[in-house]
């Protein structure tokens, strides 16, 4: 089976922030599934770098807000 | 979950019913005569062809039922395309395991019943094995 993602994501908050955003209308805006916005958030999946850059575009801020890579500081 | 997930499970669903359906009958056929000497063709035929059909129905009730529910979208998207590509990855070795034992079966000369039997449980165990991995990528991650 392939290993879960290291990935961490901020998008549930994000959402919050941004008045509520329902999945469904986050889905719709990036033009993917609801059940694969799910699964982002959950750690479920890691979205290829295009979609990463379109769901950053949808909360107007950089893709380092969205998304991060824990475990390697240096 | 999706509607390319729950065309999955219809997909499954489909194939253990008309499989299970397929060896009853054969085994059926089976009592009181030599196994290679029962006609298999027929059941196997119809096997496939209620496979398709029924899947084919089984989607689109599944779709109406997910457009009824709200659902918009149902061309696949890049998770479906990736798991699609892992699932049938997998499906590729298994059917690369199976035909190469029907080919086996083939320069042993042994009767037609076995070597068609043989090709047809790779295709079986190719759809299910398939499907199983997708549907387990779409439930624990990919």
């Amino acid at each position: 089976m392939v290993k879960p993602t290291k990935v961490t994501n901020a998008i549930r908050s994000l959402r919050f922030a941004h008045g509520e955003m329902t999945r469904a209308e986050l889905a719709d805006r990036v033009g993917v599934t609801r059940q694969t916005i799910i699964a982002i958030e959950q750690g479920r999946y890691s979205p290829s770098l295009e979609m990463a850059f379109q769901i950053a575009r949808v909360f107007g801020v950089p893709l380092d807000d969205v998304f991060q890579y824990p475990g390697t500081e240096q | 979950m999706s509607f390319q997930e729950k065309f999955r499970w219809v997909y499954l669903g489909v194939a253990v019913v008309t499989n299970l359906a397929y060896v009853a009958i054969v085994l059926g056929r089976a009592q009181g005569t030599p196994i290679t000497e029962v006609s298999y063709a027929w059941p196997m035929i119809g096997a496939i062809g209620v496979t398709i059909v029924a899947t084919i129905v089984g989607s689109i009730l599944a779709a109406i039922a997910e457009y009824r529910a709200g659902e918009r979208r149902f061309e696949p998207d890049e998770r479906d395309a990736g798991i699609h590509r892992y699932g049938e990855a997998i499906g590729y070795a298994v059917f690369s395991v199976g035909i190469l034992g029907a080919l086996g079966l083939t320069m042993a000369e042994v009767a037609h019943f076995w070597i068609g039997n043989a090709i047809y449980l790779t295709g079986v165990l190719v759809s299910l094995i398939s499907n199983a991995v997708k549907l387990l990528a779409y439930r624990r991650g990919f």
